[in-house]
């Protein structure tokens, strides 16, 4: 990629070849920037909490297990908790961006559609029939996603996608799957004790055991996205554009769905339905630095990754010790972020 | 030169009870181009759309050299039929070299980037449709003619056999729209593209094309040269307008001028 | 791309007013907050008929006569109302195994016809009964009372949360059904095998956390909670007591685990709204030793846990309030009171 761009640079007229090395140096920069807000985040996350511990003692407590209340609140509370909330939103953040562009929707996100509530409710479901097997909810809350996924294609298709008919039957989905967790939570609160994990939202108390039960489907999901960028540049080019360059659309299509819903899925299963960051990351990316999915999984993944673990952490010290829940903060700092990217 | 590379076998298409395509028999020989003409719902942009895999046929077939497409590998079929649709909305925002550069996915694997005869492949679509000083510029960034002309380049960086083209010419002003059948011509000269074009106008038709098909109520009316089709009643019959019919000196090419409409 | 603008932007306003409103806390009566009105419990204002009775939210409610027909609506109240020789014509659904009925009208009480679940009365069922007085609980069925009222069906509301709270209802209860001697008896009886087991509490008592455990969410009880306040009478300090709650009224709030581990309880007490008592026992179990979270909480990590069974701390022990005490005594401070096996 980078040969052919420069063979570009060098061969045109001045003018356009300053603009271009403009272009792919102001993206990388951008990159850059969101790398570095991700290991600040996490820094600073560690570094603040109820319990007050100062910096030389974290980089201490980090290295020499001294068995102390600040290497456990480091080690088992605040490491895995930043680590999850990059893991969930780099998870969620990157399954937005692909629903926008096989959906050609810019209002599609996991939860608005109705993905994210699919993953819960098949969640629930087999925690209460088989209670003993946490395991097996990511991959049962796949199986919900899926569905959900189905059904809005089979809702919305109507000689192909029609992006206003895919919003309105996600929402619908949307509602009939909260319906149906709501319901379950009703008549089997009994049973649904595993539930812990179906908070709106929160990564309270969450610990080593979530993030490594996250972390396979992030790594697949994160490789398996990189590695479709161009098949989804060619895929928002248009259906019929993309059919006659040689992609085999619809295939391209469930592939990129069936990995939005895994990675959306394994975010459900492990902090319960957050919602926010798949719809607003991926917008704010293409603001910045465009439609090109080869630089947009990438920053998604970033900037989703820093606004949940920033977030979270305003959300447990704001109003120290109770905690508030995540989703109001992402609310709070996202959406007057977003407005002003819409405003340029 | 005359052995037919696309054939239409009994074309029909359907969706749910509504006709769409009835019975469609055509034959395309190599390097001629064909114009495809016919009111609105007559059927010419579904003809379009099957031809290039966009549409499933519910009965009937299309070969590319004796072969279904639609059961030949997408790929090989986008190295040897390249699309211009009608409407080309998209949520993109590259720049025309970037979408150039997509017409070589069918000639390459999906992991490897351009090799340098991709890139010179590129380099010659660009200088062909006169796009190449344009080539940083974003496509919201082009006005219309330019922006069709993008397209082509991405097209026929394809390398194609064989240009579908869906009303080209439709939304440009006059001069583009001629800029476009002029370029259209020179592929099909210089290159030898076989070129399928649907056109709304009677007279781009009959200047720029080797024959003339005639969709009516969704099946062919008649097939012939531009001569042919304009001197008989066939397009009295299906456009319902009676008109003069003239020449063109300096091309020897017919000149369609409509007087009247006829009450059916 | 207006019309997109527009479109996002109600889409985020929406999302913005759905997130806060899904920060509440599930469990019962948790969503409907209340104003006590000054220090008012329930009051009858005079010794026979007629009576006018003052309820909770200063509503008042005259009778000329002891109503013939009439339904208690909730648990503990009815509970009450049968311990001090009342009889209801109907309930809500009280089959549930964990609600501690009085042994000797177990069976009748059962036998009620049942007009809905506690928190979703059918008020056709309810009307259907045609009673002459209705009494109620507060924060659970405050539209249900307001819907009775509004429909001029006589109807009293309770709350029963506190100690102060069960003597007021036998007295009030004692008033209406003229067995006040019986009553009074009761109460008498109660307070008395109260303080004998708080009298034994120690003067420095143990740190405690409260957890609550819904199916849908983790937190902790303040001083208002049935817990909360058994808690505190017997001298056990809860580390949320100074928190403020997650909504006004409510008697929890969400916690950070490292306030937790930084106050280092002596115990974790367990509530939950998780139907059986075991099942919530071994749920907790096996995620608090999974968890390095939680096994960061020195009581968690040595086992220092005890589960409160519902039909004490998640339902008003009522006529059984006194057990409820003990239970939470001898869970505390089994070496002063014993095993908690008794």
């Amino acid at each position: 990629m980078a040969r052919s761009m420069n063979k570009t640079g060098d061969q045109n007229v001045e003018g356009s070849q300053v603009a271009l090395r403009d272009r792919l140096a102001y993206r990388l920069i951008v990159i850059g920037l969101l790398f570095l807000a991700v290991v600040g985040a996490f820094f600073y996350g560690n570094a603040v909490g109820t319990i007050k511990i100062p910096f030389n003692r974290i980089l201490e407590v980090l290295f020499f297990d001294d068995g102390s209340m600040e290497r456990l609140t480091i080690w088992n509370i605040r490491f895995p908790r930043m680590i999850l909330g990059g893991l969930v939103g780099m998870n969620l953040a990157i399954a937005g961006a692909l629903l926008q562009g096989v959906m050609s929707n810019p209002l599609a996100d996991p939860s608005i559609i109705g993905i994210s509530s699919g993953a819960g409710l098949f969640g629930i479901f087999i925690l209460v029939i088989m209670p003993q097997h946490m395991a097996l909810v990511p991959i049962f809350a796949f199986v919900g996603a899926m569905s959900a996924a189905i059904i809005i294609y089979i809702l919305a298709w109507k000689g192909g996608i029609q992006p206003t008919r895919i919003i309105l039957a996600g929402v619908a989905v949307s509602a009939l799957f909260s319906a149906g967790i709501s319901g379950m939570l009703v008549f089997y609160s009994d049973r649904v004790h595993g539930a812990l994990t179906f908070m709106n939202g929160s990564l309270s108390a969450r610990s080593w055991g979530e993030v490594f039960t996250i972390l396979p489907y992030s790594v697949i999901g994160l490789l398996l996205s990189l590695m479709s960028s161009t098949h989804m540049n060619i895929l928002i080019l248009g259906d019929d554009v993309a059919r006659g360059l040689g992609l085999e659309v619809e295939k391209t299509r469930m592939f990129c769905t069936a990995l939005a819903a895994l990675l959306a899925a394994s975010a459900v299963s492990v902090v319960g339905l957050l919602g926010f960051v798949g719809l607003i990351v991926p917008h704010s990316i293409r603001l910045l630095i465009g439609n090109d999915y080869r630089f947009m999984i990438p920053a998604s993944a970033l900037l989703g990754a820093a606004l949940v673990m920033l977030s979270d952490t305003f959300a447990r010290t704001v109003f120290s010790p109770t905690e508030i829940p995540v989703g109001i903060v992402m609310a709070v700092l996202g959406a007057p972020f977003f407005l002003y990217l819409l405003r340029r | 030169m005359d052995q037919p590379i696309l054939t239409v076998h009994h074309l029909s298409v359907a969706f749910r009870d509504r006709r769409i395509l009835h019975d469609i028999n055509l034959a395309f020989e190599k390097g001629k181009v064909y114009a495809i003409i016919g009111p609105n719902g007559c059927g010419k942009t579904s003809l379009m759309r099957t031809l290039s895999r966009n549409l499933k046929p519910s009965a009937g077939e299309v070969k590319l050299r004796g072969k279904n497409i639609f059961r030949l590998n997408t790929k090989y079929v986008a190295r040897h039929i390249a699309i211009l649709s009608q409407f080309n909305y998209t949520m993109s925002d590259v720049n025309v070299r970037t979408l150039v550069q997509y017409g070589r996915f069918a000639h390459r694997k999906w992991w490897s980037g351009n090799s340098a005869e991709d890139e010179e492949k590129v380099d010659w679509a660009l200088t062909t449709t006169g796009m190449q000083d344009l080539a940083n510029r974003k496509l919201a960034n082009l006005s219309g003619g330019e922006r069709q002309r993008a397209w082509i380049a991405m097209s026929i960086a394809q390398d194609p056999e064989i240009l579908l083209l869906d009303e080209p010419t439709t939304f440009l002003d006059i001069s583009h729209q001629l800029e476009i059948m002029e370029l259209v011509t020179k592929l099909n000269r210089e290159q030898g593209i076989t070129i399928v074009m649907v056109l709304h106008d009677i007279n781009h038709a009959a200047r720029y094309s080797d024959e003339l098909i005639v969709l009516h109520d969704q099946s062919v009316f008649r097939r012939g040269n531009p001569w042919e089709i304009l001197e008989s009643n066939v397009l009295e019959d299906v456009f319902r307008v009676q008109a003069d019919i003239s020449i063109d000196k300096e091309l020897g090419t017919p000149i369609f001028y409509a007087k009247k409409v006829v009450k059916s | 791309m207006k019309q997109m603008k527009l479109m996002i932007t109600i889409l985020i306003v929406a999302l913005i007013i759905s997130g806060c409103g899904s920060s509440t806390v599930g469990g019962l009566g948790s969503t409907q907050t209340f104003e006590r009105s000054a220090e008012a419990n329930i009051i009858v204002n005079s010794d026979s008929y007629p009576l006018t009775i003052i309820d909770y939210f200063g509503h008042e409610t005259v009778l000329d006569e002891l109503p013939q027909r009439i339904a208690v609506l909730a648990g503990t109240p009815l509970n009450i109302w049968y311990d001090v020789g009342g009889k209801s014509i109907c309930s809500s659904d009280i089959s549930d195994s964990n609600l501690k009925l009085i042994e000797e009208y177990r069976e009748e009480m059962l036998d009620l016809p049942v007009v809905g679940a506690v928190y979703s009365l059918d008020m056709e069922a309810v009307l259907a009964q045609k009673p002459d007085l209705v009494i109620t609980q507060a924060g659970v069925q405050t539209s249900e009372t307001k819907m009775l009222r509004d429909m001029n069906v006589p109807v009293v509301t309770t709350l029963t949360r506190s100690f102060e709270d069960v003597v007021d209802l036998y007295l009030a209860f004692g008033k209406i059904l003229g067995h006040e001697e019986l009553a009074q008896e009761k109460v008498a009886k109660l307070v008395e095998s109260r303080q004998a087991i708080i009298d034994k509490a120690p003067a420095e008592g143990k740190s405690v956390v409260i957890l609550y455990l819904t199916a849908s969410s983790l937190s902790v009880k303040l001083d208002n909670s049935i817990a909360g306040e058994i808690a505190q009478s017997l001298n056990i300090k809860n580390i949320a007591s100074d928190l403020p709650p997650d909504v006004i009224g409510s008697e929890h709030t969400p916690l950070d685990i490292e306030y937790i581990v930084e106050q280092n309880p002596d115990m974790v007490l367990v509530t939950s709204m998780i139907a059986s008592n075991e099942l919530a026992q071994s749920t907790m179990e096996q995620h608090f030793s999974s968890n390095q979270a939680w096994q960061s909480v020195p009581a968690v990590r040595e086992g220092r846990v005890v589960y409160l069974p519902q039909e004490y701390f998640l339902y008003n022990g009522g006529p059984y309030f006194a057990e409820a005490v003990y239970y939470m005594a001898a869970s505390v401070y089994p070496e002063i009171y014993g095993s908690i096996d008794e």
